[in-house]
C-alpha cells in the first residue's frame, strides 16, 4: 500500500467506528464503504476487539460470505474459537479442515453455548427461537439484506453493528414491489435503510477508502456514492498489466481496445448504432473475441500484493451482463472457445466478487429506449467496480443518445426517497462521459 | 413481451385475427360466477355512481346513487346493494364454497376494495352510523381487494387480464384493457375485421371512470336533481326529485347495456376453452381463503387498514411463494406456455434421440451410481452445462445438461438423469420431449418474532389506530 | 426566440385551439420530445387535445367536470378561513408560529400576462423581503408566480403555495386533490405533482439567487404536497425530498431550445390550421371573452374532419411523429397516429416492448413474413432465425390462430 494517507484515513475510521461500537453507548451503528473498502477487515477488527468481552453473533446474507468472515477471522487468530452455524444442507466443514479454530455445526443448541459464533441471515432466522440473545450482532453485506431478513434476527442482540456497500443493488421482488414502497412498514427496505428510517440519528461512519479499485476506478466510481468521499488505495504505478504487442489487422480494434485498458483502466469498445436483441450475437462474438485476445497476447499483472509481473489467469477474468440469456449465450461460446474458466454472470450474482479484469456488457447496449430496470445504478456499479486493473465496456454507438435529452418520467412513492430511475440516468451519463477518453470503436 | 407474444402479436395485426397464446384455460371458472360492473365518479375514488351485477345476462340488479357525493345518498345506495348482493354471496358459500366475482378490469377490482376500505371500519351507531349490511358487505369488499394481490387468485377475476391472458390481439397492453375492444378483437362479428370491430367497440364504458365527455351529460343531470332535492318539499318537489333521479338513471342505464353484454360474451368466451389441470387445485385455495376470512370476520376479528411490519413480512413471503408456483403450474400444465419458455431460452423441446438407461458416474465417495443418459435434438437453444431441468410429462424426473453439440441438423443436448430414474418412466427415444426448470422446492419459512425488534420500531413510537373511522364530513354536496 | 420565429410560430398554429404555455405543457414535451407533431405544437402553442374534436377522432379524455369541482372544492376547503387548514399543517409539520401572516396573490389581478406579471414582481418583493430576514414578509403567499424564459419568451408559472418561517428556508407546496390513503398514493400522480413542485423550486432558487440570496441554504429542496386524507376532504401534509426531480427539471429547461429546431424542419407556410385567410376573418367573432372562446372552439369542430386530417399528414410528412401506445391516454393525436401507425403495421402499436424483439424490423407485416420463411435481409439475420424458430415450434406445438 503506498497511498499513505488514504490508507491512514481508513485506519482512522475503522478505529472510529470499533471504539465506538466497543463503547456501546450507540444500540446501532452503519459503516458505509464504497465497492472494495475492506469491508472484511473492519468486520474482523470489531470482532477481535470485541471478542475480549463480549458473546456475539456474526451474520451476512450468503454463505460464501461467511466462509470468507470465517477464513479471514481464523487466520487473523488461530486462538480464538469460532463455530460456524449452517443449514443442514450445506456442511462448510471441509472448507476450514486447516483451521483448528473453526468447528462447524447446524444444531442451534450446540453452537449457543459458544461465544462467536458466524451465520448467514436465514440460518440465524431459523435459529432464533432456540438461541438466546447475545451482547453484539455484526451484519455484514447490512444493504444487501432486506427488511424483512433483519426483522428476524434483530432481537437477538442490543448492540448492532451494520457494515455494507451502498452502491449496489438492492433487494428485490418478484411480484411488485410498488406494494409496499414508501411504508416504514416496507420488507424491502435494506436492513440499513429501514434502521435508518426508524432511528434517523443512528451514526453512519464513512469508510473513504477502496482497496480493491485502482485510481482510475475510484473516481469513476464516486458518481454511485453520493456524499461518501473516498480514494484508492494505491497509487497510479502500484499496479501493471502488461501484454505482449498486439499484430495484424483482423485484431486491430481489440487490440487497441486491449491497449487502451492495460495503459489506462478502461476502454470503451463501441459496435455500431444498429437495433439489436437483446442477447445480441455480434455483442457476445466481440467480447468473446475480446478475451480471446486477451489471453492470446500473454496477460501478465502484478500488484501491491504480489510485486512481481505473473501471468493473468483465466479465472481472474470475468464478463459481467444484464440478463441472464446473454449469461447464458456467452457461457456457451466462452466454452467452445476453450475459455471455460473465465467467469460469466449476471451483476446480481457478481455482487461483492473481485477479479483483475473485467468485461462489461454495457446494460444499455442496443436498447431502443430506456427503462428503470436498465438505469438501475446499482446494477451499472456493480458492474465497474468488480475489477482490480482494467474494466472494458462493451456497448453500441446509440447508447448515449439514449441518455440525451429528458429521463422518462418516474413515479414517486411517499416515503420513499430515492429514486433509482433518474439518479441511474446521471450515473449512466456520468460513466459515458468518462468513458469518451477510452473510447474505440469496432 | 417474450418472442412468442411478439410473433402472436405480430400475426394477429396482420391478419386481423386474435391469436390463442395458451393451449388451456388457466383460470378457474364457477359455474354461476356473479358478473360485477362498479362506476365512481371521475376524481371521486370512493364514490358509488352505479352498480350493476347478476348470475346471468338476464339477472341484472343495477343500482345508481344520483348524487354519491352525498354521505346519506351514498349509504342508502349501498344499502340497496348490499341487501341484494349479501343474500347471493351467502348462497354460494354455503356450505363450503365461495362467491366468484368476475368484473371488466382490474381497476373494477380496486374499485370494490375502495368502497371496502370506505365502510368497514364503520359503526352501527353513533353520529356516523351505517346498517350492519353495509359494513358487512364493506368488509368483504376490503378482504377482496387485498386478496387481490394474491398470484393467480380466483375469487374477483378482471376479464381483460384472463382474456389477454390467453390470446394475443393485434392491439397493445393498454388498449387490451378496454374489455369492449378487447373482446372485439378476439371474437369481432361475423364479417367484420377485427381492427373495425375493436375501434367501434371503444364507445363502450366497463368503467369504473366514464368518458368525460359524457361526464358534462351527468353532470347537468344531477345539478339538477340537487336543485329538486334541496327545494322546499312539497308534491311538485317530489315529483321534480323524482324525474331527475330517473334520468340519472336512465343515462347509467345506457352506459351499462352495452357493457353488460360485453361482459357475458367475455365470460363465454373465457369459458369455451379447456380449463388447465391444476386450476381447479388454486380455487380450493381461493375456496379455503375466503372461508377463514368468514371465520374471522364471524368471530369478530378486525383487519387493519394498514398491516404492520409483521404482516407485509409474511405477506411478501406469501406472494412471492404463490408466484413461483403458479409460474411453474402454467408451463407444466400447458404445452404453447413450455413452448414460450423454450424460446425465451429457459428450456428445452426436440426429439429423444438416444437413452442409454444403464449409464453411471462414480460419486465423490467411489460409489457407482446410475445415471441414465438421454440425448435431444433441439432446433436452437443454449444452455449452459450443469443447467438442472425437469421433464414436463413429469417433473419427478429431473436432469442436468451434459454437454451441447451443434451440427447441420439441430443441436444436440445430452442430458444427465438425477432423479427418478428408479421409480419413474423415462422417456423413450422418437418421444417428443419438453424439460423445463424445476417447480419451486417448498419453502418452510422461519417463525416470525412476535415482538417487534428496536431497529424497526419508530421512534417517537406512534401507535397507528387499529380501526380508523374517518369521521370527517364526507359530504361535499349537502 | 427571435422575433421571426416566434412569428413562425403564431402563424404555424393560425388560428387552431390554443393551449397556452404552463408547467404542463412542459412536462408533456418532456415525455416525448422525440414526436415532431407534439414538439411543434408545443412550440406552436396548439391545443392538441381539442384538435380533433367533432370529428371521430376525437380525444375521450380532458378533465371530468366532477374532478373539476373536486379540485376546486378541496381548494377552497383548505383555504377556508383565511387558510386555517393550511397554517394548521403548517404549524404541525414545521412548527410555523400561529400568527402566519399570509398573503393572496389572486384576488387582486387579473388572469392575463399583465396580472401574472404583476404578480411575479410582487412575489420577488415577497421573497427578496425573506432573504433580508425581514420579519414582516408574509410567511404564506397564495398564488405566488415564477417565471423563467423558456424558447425566448418570458413564462409565468403559479405556485400553489410558498411558505417560509422567518428567517427560514422557503418552501414549495402543491395542492391536489387525489387521496392519500393509509399512507399511500398513485405514484404517477404522485410522480407529476412532485415534477411540477420541483420546477417551481428550480425557478425559486433562481428568483432567491437573482436577489442576491443563497439557493442552497434559503430554499428547501423538499416538496410539500397536501392532499385529501383517506376518504374526505381534510387535508394533510406530505414532505417528500425532490432533489433528483429538480436536476431532472433544470435538464428539460435546457432541453426546451431544440423545441424551436422543429420549426427549420417545417416547409415554409405550413400550419395546424386549413382554413383559408378568408375562412378564418369570417370565424372571428367579438364579445366578451369566454363567447368568443365558445364561438372559436364551434367555427373549429365545424372545420370538416377530412380537411384537418390532411393537414396533419401534410405537418407528419415535414416533421415526423413518434406514436406509442400511451399517447391514447395523453395527446388528443393518438387516434390519428394510431391509425397511421396500423396502416403501416408499424411495430410501435404493440408498444416499445416489441421494438425490442424485433430490432431492425421495419413492419409487422415483415415480421410475420421472415417468420414464414422469407429471405432475411443484412442486420435481419438474428431476429429472422429466431421468428422462425418461434414459428415452427408454435405450429408444432399447436397453437396460434386455432379460435
Amino acid at each position: 500500500m503506498t497511498n499513505k494517507t488514504v490508507v491512514s484515513k481508513a485506519d482512522a475510521a475503522v478505529e472510529q467506528v470499533v471504539s465506538r461500537f466497543m463503547a456501546g453507548k450507540d444500540p446501532a451503528i452503519v459503516a458505509r464503504a464504497p465497492a472494495g473498502a475492506g469491508k472484511s477487515s473492519l468486520v474482523r477488527a470489531a470482532v477481535l476487539r470485541a471478542a475480549e468481552k463480549k458473546r456475539m453473533f456474526v451474520s451476512a446474507p450468503t454463505n460464501a460470505q461467511i466462509a470468507d468472515l470465517v477464513e479471514g477471522l481464523a487466520r487473523a487468530n488461530p486462538a480464538l474459537p469460532l463455530v460456524v452455524l449452517h443449514a443442514t444442507s450445506q456442511d462448510p466443514s471441509y472448507r476450514f479442515s486447516a483451521l483448528k479454530n473453526v468447528t462447524c455445526t447446524s444444531k442451534a443448541d450446540q453452537a449457543d453455548a459458544e461465544p462467536i459464533v458466524l451465520a448467514t441471515l436465514d440460518k440465524l432466522a431459523y435459529s432464533a427461537d432456540k438461541l438466546g440473545a447475545r451482547d453484539a450482532l455484526i451484519i455484514d453485506e447490512a444493504y444487501q439484506a432486506d427488511s424483512a431478513k433483519f426483522f428476524h434476527v434483530s432481537n437477538l442482540a442490543k448492540r448492532q453493528l451494520l457494515v455494507g456497500d451502498s452502491g449496489q443493488l438492492s433487494p428485490f421482488t418478484t411480484v411488485d414491489a410498488g406494494l409496499w414502497r414508501g411504508l416504514a412498514e416496507d420488507p424491502l427496505q435494506t436492513a440499513v435503510g429501514v434502521l435508518l428510517r426508524n432511528h434517523p440519528s443512528t451514526p453512519v461512519v464513512p469508510l473513504p477508502i477502496t482497496r480493491r479499485l485502482p485510481p482510475s476506478a475510484a473516481s469513476l466510481a464516486r458518481h454511485f456514492y453520493p456524499g461518501l468521499d473516498f480514494d484508492a488505495a494505491t497509487s497510479v504505478g502500484d499496479r501493471a498489466w502488461v501484454l505482449d504487442a498486439g499484430k495484424g489487422k483482423a485484431t486491430a480494434a481489440l487490440d487497441a481496445a486491449l491497449n487502451e485498458a492495460s495503459k489506462s483502466g478502461w476502454a470503451h469498445l463501441v459496435l455500431p448504432d444498429e437495433p439489436v436483441l437483446v442477447s445480441d450475437p455480434a455483442a457476445v462474438e466481440a467480447i468473446v473475441g475480446l478475451i480471446a485476445r486477451l489471453f492470446e497476447r500473454q496477460p501478465r499483472v502484478r500488484c501491491e500484493k504480489v510485486k512481481t509481473l505473473h501471468a493473468l489467469q483465466p479465472k481472474q477474468v470475468a464478463v459481467a451482463v444484464s440478463h441472464t440469456l446473454q449469461r447464458d449465450m456467452l457461457r456457451t461460446t466462452l466454452d467452445e472457445a476453450g475459455l471455460t474458466d473465465v467467469h460469466v454472470d449476471t451483476a446480481n450474482r457478481l455482487q461483492g466478487l473481485e477479479f483483475e479484469v473485467v468485461v462489461a456488457w454495457h446494460p444499455l447496449a442496443g436498447l431502443p429506449d430506456v427503462d428503470a430496470f436498465h438505469l438501475d445504478p446499482g446494477r451499472l456499479c456493480v458492474m465497474l467496480t468488480r475489477h482490480r486493473h482494467a474494466c472494458i465496456v462493451v456497448g453500441r454507438a446509440s447508447d448515449a443518445d439514449l441518455l440525451d435529452g429528458v429521463a422518462p418520467p418516474a413515479p414517486a412513492f411517499l416515503g420513499y426517497e430515492e429514486e433509482p430511475l433518474l439518479d441511474g440516468w446521471e450515473a449512466h451519463r456520468a460513466v459515458l462521459d468518462h468513458l469518451e477518453k477510452h473510447r474505440l470503436f469496432l | 413481451m417474450s418472442v412468442m407474444t411478439t410473433l402472436l402479436g405480430a400475426r394477429a395485426h396482420v391478419e386481423s385475427r386474435a391469436q390463442r397464446r395458451t393451449t388451456f384455460r388457466h383460470v378457474h371458472l364457477e359455474k354461476k360466477p356473479i358478473l360485477l360492473f362498479g362506476y365512481q365518479l371521475a376524481g371521486e375514488p370512493f364514490s358509488m355512481a352505479s352498480v350493476a351485477w347478476g348470475l346471468g345476462p338476464k339477472d341484472l340488479h343495477h343500482v345508481v346513487c344520483p348524487e354519491p357525493r352525498n354521505r346519506t345518498l351514498s349509504v342508502t345506495a349501498f344499502h340497496a346493494m348490499a341487501s341484494e348482493l349479501l343474500p347471493v354471496i351467502d348462497k354460494a358459500t354455503s356450505p363450503k364454497g365461495a362467491p366468484q366475482f368476475v368484473v371488466p378490469n382490474p381497476a373494477t377490482l380496486d374499485l370494490l376494495g375502495r368502497w371496502g376500505r370506505r365502510f368497514a371500519f364503520s359503526e352501527t351507531t353513533g353520529e356516523w352510523a351505517v346498517p350492519a349490511d353495509v359494513i358487512r358487505l364493506a368488509r368483504l369488499f376490503f378482504f377482496l381487494g387485498r386478496y387481490a394481490r394474491m398470484p393467480g387468485q380466483q375469487l374477483v377475476v378482471p376479464l381483460t387480464d384472463a382474456l389477454s391472458f390467453h390470446w394475443v390481439t393485434g392491439q397493445s397492453t393498454l388498449e387490451n384493457q378496454q374489455l369492449a375492444a378487447l373482446s372485439a378483437w378476439i371474437r369481432p362479428d361475423d364479417g367484420v375485421d377485427a381492427h373495425d370491430a375493436a375501434l367501434a367497440a371503444e364507445h363502450v364504458e366497463p368503467g369504473p371512470v366514464t368518458d368525460p365527455n359524457e361526464d358534462e351529460k351527468l353532470a347537468t343531470l344531477v345539478e339538477a336533481y340537487n336543485l329538486a332535492r334541496r327545494a322546499s318539499p312539497s308534491a311538485a318537489q317530489k315529483k321534480a326529485m323524482a324525474a331527475a333521479e330517473q334520468a340519472i338513471v336512465a343515462h347509467w342505464t345506457a352506459h351499462l347495456q352495452p357493457a353488460w353484454a360485453v361482459g357475458w360474451r367475455a365470460v363465454s368466451l373465457l369459458r369455451s376453452l379447456e380449463e388447465a389441470p391444476t386450476a381447479p387445485e388454486r380455487w380450493t385455495d381461493d375456496v379455503g381463503a375466503w372461508n377463514r376470512e368468514l371465520q374471522r370476520q364471524q368471530e369478530g376479528k378486525r383487519s387493519r387498514a394498514r398491516a404492520t411490519t409483521r404482516q407485509l413480512i409474511w405477506e411478501r413471503q406469501m406472494l412471492e411463494d404463490r408466484q413461483a408456483r403458479l409460474e411453474s403450474a402454467w408451463i407444466y400444465d400447458d404445452p404453447m406456455l413450455a413452448a414460450e419458455q423454450v424460446l425465451e431460452g429457459r428450456g428445452l423441446r426436440g426429439k429423444i434421440i438416444k437413452v442409454d438407461l444403464e449409464a453411471s458416474e462414480k460419486s465423490a465417495k467411489g460409489r457407482t451410481l446410475t445415471r441414465p443418459i438421454v440425448v435431444i435434438r433441439c432446433t436452437g437453444s443454449l444452455l449452459p452445462a450443469q443447467t438442472r431441468l425437469c421433464w414436463a410429462s413429469n417433473a419427478k424426473v429431473t436432469v442436468e445438461v451434459e454437454s451441447t453439440t451443434r451440427h447441420k441438423n439441430g443441436v444436440d443436448v445430452v442430458l444427465k438423469v438425477t432423479g427418478g430414474m428408479k421409480k419413474e418412466r423415462l422417456p423413450e427415444v422418437d418421444d417428443v420431449a419438453f424439460f423445463l426448470r424445476p417447480p419451486p422446492a417448498f419453502i418452510k419459512r422461519p417463525h416470525l418474532p412476535e415482538a417487534i425488534p428496536w431497529s424497526h420500531t419508530p421512534e417517537p413510537a406512534t401507535v397507528a389506530p387499529l380501526q380508523p373511522i374517518d369521521q370527517d364530513v364526507e359530504a361535499s354536496v349537502p | 426566440m427571435k422575433k421571426s420565429q416566434a412569428e413562425r410560430a403564431e402563424s404555424v398554429r393560425g388560428d387552431a385551439p390554443r393551449k397556452r404555455r404552463s408547467v404542463r405543457t412542459l412536462a408533456a414535451f418532456g415525455q416525448n420530445p422525440g414526436c415532431g407533431l407534439a414538439t411543434l405544437a408545443f412550440t406552436a402553442e396548439v391545443d392538441l387535445d381539442s384538435y380533433l374534436q367533432g370529428t371521430p377522432m376525437s380525444a375521450p379524455f380532458g378533465q371530468s367536470p366532477f374532478a373539476i369541482t373536486r379540485g376546486l372544492t378541496f381548494e377552497a376547503n383548505v383555504k377556508a378561513n383565511d387558510y386555517a387548514p393550511l397554517r394548521a399543517l403548517l404549524e404541525e409539520h414545521l412548527d410555523f408560529p400561529k400568527a402566519a401572516k399570509t398573503k393572496n396573490l389572486r384576488e387582486l389581478h387579473e388572469k392575463n400576462s399583465a396580472g401574472m406579471a404583476t404578480r411575479a414582481d410582487e412575489t420577488r418583493s415577497i421573497v427578496e423581503a425573506h432573504v433580508k430576514k425581514k420579519a414582516s414578509a408574509p410567511n404564506l403567499i397564495d398564488g405566488g408566480v415564477l417565471s423563467a424564459e423558456i424558447l425566448g419568451q418570458r413564462w409565468y408559472f403559479e405556485a400553489d403555495a410558498i411558505a417560509a418561517r422567518t428567517s427560514e428556508q422557503l418552501r414549495v407546496g402543491e395542492m391536489k386533490s387525489f387521496p392519500v390513503v393509509d399512507g399511500r398514493t398513485e405514484p404517477d400522480k404522485l410522480g407529476s405533482a412532485l415534477d411540477q413542485a420541483a420546477t417551481y423550486i428550480l425557478l425559486l432558487e433562481e428568483m432567491v439567487a437573482a436577489c442576491g440570496g443563497d439557493p442552497t441554504t434559503l430554499v428547501s429542496r423538499e416538496a410539500m404536497i397536501i392532499t385529501p386524507r383517506n376518504m374526505a376532504l381534510s387535508p394533510m401534509l406530505s414532505l417528500q425530498s425532490v432533489r433528483s426531480r429538480i436536476e431532472r427539471s433544470r435538464r428539460l429547461l435546457a432541453s426546451a431550445p431544440r423545441a424551436l429546431d422543429v420549426l427549420d424542419t417545417l416547409s415554409a407556410t405550413r400550419t395546424f390550421d386549413p382554413r383559408t385567410k378568408a375562412e378564418r376573418e369570417q370565424a372571428a367573432t367579438s364579445g366578451s371573452p369566454s363567447a368568443q372562446a365558445k364561438a372559436d372552439a364551434a367555427a373549429w369542430q365545424a372545420v370538416p374532419a377530412k380537411r384537418r386530417l390532411a393537414q396533419l399528414d401534410i405537418l407528419r410528412e415535414d416533421v415526423g411523429n413518434a406514436y406509442a401506445p400511451g399517447c391514447l391516454s395523453s395527446c388528443g393525436l393518438a387516434r390519428y397516429c394510431r391509425a397511421h401507425a396500423q396502416a403501416t403495421s408499424s411495430p410501435c402499436v404493440m408498444g416499445s416492448a416489441v421494438e425490442r424483439t424485433l430490432p431492425g424490423v421495419s413492419s409487422l407485416k415483415r415480421a410475420v413474413s421472415l417468420a414464414d420463411g422469407a429471405k432475411a435481409k443484412a442486420g435481419e439475420q438474428a431476429v429472422a432465425q429466431m421468428l422462425t424458430f418461434a414459428n415452427d415450434l408454435i405450429a408444432d406445438v399447436g397453437g396460434g390462430d386455432r379460435t
